[in-house]
């Protein structure tokens, strides 16, 4: 039954005059305008037919459903024949294909923009509900782009609706138009995967560099500050960016003149730059501050210098953002870097890239000796220097509980230096058998917020290295009871001068924690 | 025989196999492979070469591995005349060997999109295919010079070839290629940015039945290879010049001169080419029907008088960003042979100095079908109106945005008329 009234179909299709034909959207219309007024379809088909224009007495099933829907472009949804009413629905269609061409348009404004302006670094929405007048939604002032709010909901929808098609092969885009198209996607809305995996197939096959998705990402960015789409693909990027090999293309056509360590170097303060600005625009972004980590330790390979250079330079950052959870825990980070960069002694301190002091180190033992003698002198300063800092910060502010968290931090990493410097060794690596022991009664001591900030991966804090802490500390008298000491004076001071509640509410939390230190 | 007697569907039994197979040869790919499953009889009939003369396989795109196109290639074998695997990114240089080997009458050969391919496709399609056509490598980045020496060898027939993005070509690969291929009528080497005026010569030397060519981005082209192409390609009848932002008036002087067939002519952004040029042009090539003038921004109202009385054939006219135009030059546009019944198309975009004045001359224009306004600040909704008024089925494109936004695809939301009671 079905095979025939397909075969029927097929005929209608062909201009059977007396049943509705199907409706091609797009091509056919066109052809249809040019020669003149649009045949609208017969009226007395459009009024007589009780199942929706069926004809034939089928049942409509989803397809022809759709095609129903579709229809309304020729007809009207209930079979009306007034004018008025196949007028409202050819006018819908004239709009739809209206705003096809609008967004090409604006699309084409968007890419002529960057090409006229290279060097554009914030792009931003702009208010402005009607286009009231005949200009561009596209704004270009100084360095900064923006995108007039009312285009955005033609915008938005068209281009994506373009991409899919593309991606299910229904539609072909060239090189260019996909570069533009994405760009636009991205810059509207950066959590598009599809949009970047999209580029990553242009950039794999050689067609799109890839420094401009970096650029992209920057740009997208400065708008959606903690998009994890975005971050997750500049670290693709990079990673394709340090495999040289994997790039033939390009070093053929010399973009890799500057020498690859220098193009490092580059890249790795770039993004430094990137990760600084999208902390900025949103406080306590996570994503932007473990993309940071990221590329210490894949781009820089947790070299010492570099390291330092960040703590310093973060700094000041930090003093200004207090209630800025990730940025301190990234200083945490550093400052367990660099512990476990200088405490592997000997020979071993060769596979570290500490490339300043290996350059200087002459060789024989004494040249090593004196190297590790070095920074084992700087840790302890460092540590010391943090205190002094987060010592400042809480006098100065009180009531921040990050402060605190990160004082409990520095505070844990010089326990462990003073006290078991040789035998940290044993409990550095990062792939340490962590976690199987069963210290309950440890976990409450720990700040919980150091578990979820395993992103280095180094199981400083793994239960089994606590442990066995804690049973040497209970054969023997604490070797850092001075420290003690001091913290404990220094809560008592907070507590006898600060007005703030919060604030001896996590002097007094800090005091206990001390405690179930020493136990 | 190949049909049985019992159960024998009335199409077997009416029409001889001449007949189902001249049926089959017009159908595609997906309902050709159905029909070969009916029955054994069909599976012959389908699958028989003849019906697999062209085949696209654009809809299956990502689904095509090397392994698809090395099975049709067996089964079409020397039948297989027109192939396109635009946007089969899977397949590679091992299948496409297969193919040529197999294959070896193919004219018409698309890979658009096919990245992985390199040189070796090419050495292959030299050695066995030597009836190629028509060739199009556009996006296959990892083409090199060495393709081009292949092909000059092997594929002497070839009239079009596309080497849009493959960036790797110079001046010695365009000269391999156009010794072998002489009788090269379409060359497209469209963001070939490697290449220069020198390679331009050679194509000047060999090819002379040139009749089109797109240098788009290839913006190390100066006019001195733009006059060598001339003097050598008498016949051209489409240039892209797009983006070859060095040019003056010396090139359209040149193409003034040897090319009188010019009908399509791209200039794109390139800003240095003045009214002098273009009046040179319009007095010359008589059969100039589109043209590119986007962001030449030094021409002015005067190119437009030329062109209306030295070119009656113009149907396309796109003057974006040419902030010299004024009312006076669309004035003789539309009052002109061309402005009356032929002009079709006419972008004047970005042209600050057009005004709803305009759109009145405009009115002449009885073919007029497309117009952009974008950015024509002194243009009114009520000029347009009033335009569309005498021309309703020109499309006017500005930035006064459609009123309302449409719904998903496909859905309509429901209207609400005067005569229906539904919402």
């Amino acid at each position: 039954m079905r095979g025939r009234t397909n075969h029927l179909r097929q005929l209608c299709k062909r201009g059977c005059r007396t049943s509705p034909q199907a409706p091609e959207l797009q091509p056919s219309r066109r052809t249809e305008r040019k020669s003149g007024p649009r045949p609208l379809i017969d009226p007395e088909v459009l009024g007589g037919e009780r199942d929706g224009g069926w004809g034939h007495g089928e049942r409509p099933n989803r397809r022809s459903r759709a095609r129903a829907r579709a229809r309304v472009y020729r007809t009207t949804p209930t079979g009306c024949s007034e004018l008025s009413c196949r007028r409202a629905a050819v006018n819908m269609a004239e709009t739809s294909e209206e705003v096809a061409v609008l967004v090409q348009r604006v699309v084409k404004d968007i890419t002529n923009a960057f090409r006229r302006n290279p060097h554009i670094d914030e792009i931003g929405l702009i208010q402005c509900p009607e286009a009231r007048y005949n200009r561009s939604p596209i704004v270009l002032v100084e360095n900064k782009l923006g995108v007039e709010s009312w285009c955005v909901k033609f915008l938005l929808p068209y281009v994506h609706k373009k991409l899919l098609l593309y991606r299910t092969r229904k539609q072909w885009l060239n090189k260019d138009e996909l570069i533009d198209v994405t760009c636009t996607l991205l810059l509207l809305n950066p959590d598009f995967t599809t949009a970047w995996n999209v580029r990553k197939e242009l950039i794999l096959s050689g067609t799109l560099n890839p420094i401009k998705d970096l650029h992209l990402g920057k740009l997208a960015l400065t708008k959606f500050p903690k998009s994890p789409e975005t971050w997750i693909h500049r670290r693709w990027v990079l990673q394709q960016l340090i495999q040289e090999t994997s790039m033939p293309s390009f070093v053929t056509k010399g973009n890799l003149r500057s020498v690859p360590v220098e193009r490092t170097q580059q890249l790795i303060r770039e993004e430094m730059e990137v990760c600084g600005e999208a902390a900025g625009r949103y406080p306590s972004n996570y994503n932007a501050w473990s993309h940071r980590i990221w590329v210490l330790q894949h781009l820089a390979k947790l070299d010492a210098k570099i390291l330092l250079d960040e703590l310093s330079s973060t700094k000041h950052w930090a003093s200004m953002h207090v209630s800025d959870h990730s940025g301190f825990h990234y200083r945490q980070f550093l400052l367990k870097s660099l512990i476990s960069q200088t405490v592997i002694d000997g020979p071993v301190l060769e596979h570290n890239s500490l490339r300043n002091e290996q350059a200087l180190v002459p060789p024989g033992n004494e040249g090593k000796a004196s190297s590790t003698e070095e920074t084992r002198i700087n840790l302890p300063h460092l540590l010391d220097e943090e205190v002094e800092f987060s010592t400042d910060l809480i006098d100065s502010y009180p009531g921040h509980e990050t402060l605190w968290c990160h004082r409990r931090h520095v505070f844990y990493l010089q326990h462990h230096l003073n006290g078991r410097f040789p035998h940290s060794v044993n409990q550095l690596p990062a792939d340490s058998p962590g976690g199987t022991s069963n210290d309950s009664h440890l976990s409450p001591g720990i700040p919980h917020t150091s578990q979820a900030m395993e992103v280095d991966g180094m199981s400083y804090f793994s239960k089994q290295g606590y442990s066995q802490e804690t049973k040497r500390l209970k054969r023997t008298p604490a070797p850092d009871s001075l420290d003690l000491e001091m913290e404990h004076r220094f809560i008592d001071q907070v507590l006898s001068t600060c007005q703030n509640v919060e604030q001896a509410r996590f002097a007094n939390a800090y005091r206990k924690w001390l405690a179930t230190l020493s136990q | 025989m190949v049909f049985s007697n019992n159960d024998e569907g009335l199409i077997n039994k009416k029409l001889p196999k001449e007949l189902l197979l001249r049926i089959f040869s017009f159908l595609d790919i997906v309902t050709l492979c159905r029909c070969a499953q009916i029955s054994k009889a069909w599976n012959i009939l389908a699958l028989d070469g003849s019906n697999w003369q062209r085949i696209d396989l654009f809809n299956f795109q990502t689904d095509v591995e090397g392994r698809v196109v090395e099975n049709i290639s067996k089964r079409c074998g020397g039948f297989l005349r027109k192939l396109s695997l635009r946007g089969c990114i899977g397949v590679g240089d091992s299948s496409l060997k297969t193919f040529a080997q197999n294959c070896r009458n193919i004219e018409h050969l698309n890979l658009n999109g096919c990245t992985k391919i390199t040189d070796s496709t090419c050495y292959s399609l030299s050695r066995f295919c030597s009836k190629l056509k028509h060739l199009d490598l556009t996006s296959c980045v990892s083409i090199t010079n060495s393709s081009l020496k292949g092909i000059s060898e092997g594929c002497r027939n070839l009239e079009y070839l596309n080497l849009s993005w493959c960036d790797q070509i110079t001046k010695d690969g365009i000269e391999a290629l156009v010794r072998g291929c002489q009788g090269l009528k379409a060359l497209l080497l469209r963001g070939c940015t490697q290449l220069e005026d020198e390679a331009l010569k050679h194509i000047q030397n060999y090819c002379h039945e040139l009749v089109s060519l797109n240098l788009q981005s290839c913006s190390r082209i100066t006019d001195e290879g733009v006059v060598q192409i001339c003097r050598g390609c008498n016949q051209l009848q489409a240039l892209c010049l797009s983006g070859c932002g060095n040019l003056t008036d010396a090139s359209l002087t040149a193409l003034a001169l040897n090319c009188p067939r010019l009908q399509i002519l791209e200039a794109a952004r390139c800003s240095h080419l003045t009214d002098a040029g273009f009046t040179l042009l319009a007095r010359n090539c008589h059969d100039l029907e589109k043209m590119d003038l986007e962001e030449c921004i030094l021409i002015t109202d005067s190119t437009l008088i030329q062109l209306s009385v030295h070119c009656p054939n113009l149907q396309a006219l796109s003057l974006s960003h040419c902030e010299l135009i004024t009312d006076d030059g669309i004035l003789h546009l539309s009052n002109s042979t061309c402005g009356h019944e032929r002009l079709r198309v006419l972008e004047l975009d970005n042209c600050l100095l057009i005004t709803d004045v305009a759109l009145e001359h405009l009115e002449n224009c009885q073919g007029l079908e497309r117009l952009e306004l974008y950015d024509c600040q002194q243009v009114t909704r009520a000029g347009i109106k009033r335009m569309r008024a005498q021309l309703p089925h020109v499309k006017v494109h500005a930035y006064f945005a459609p009123v309302t936004p449409p719904t998903a695809v496909g859905g309509s939301g429901q209207r609400l008329c005067r005569c229906c009671v539904i919402l």
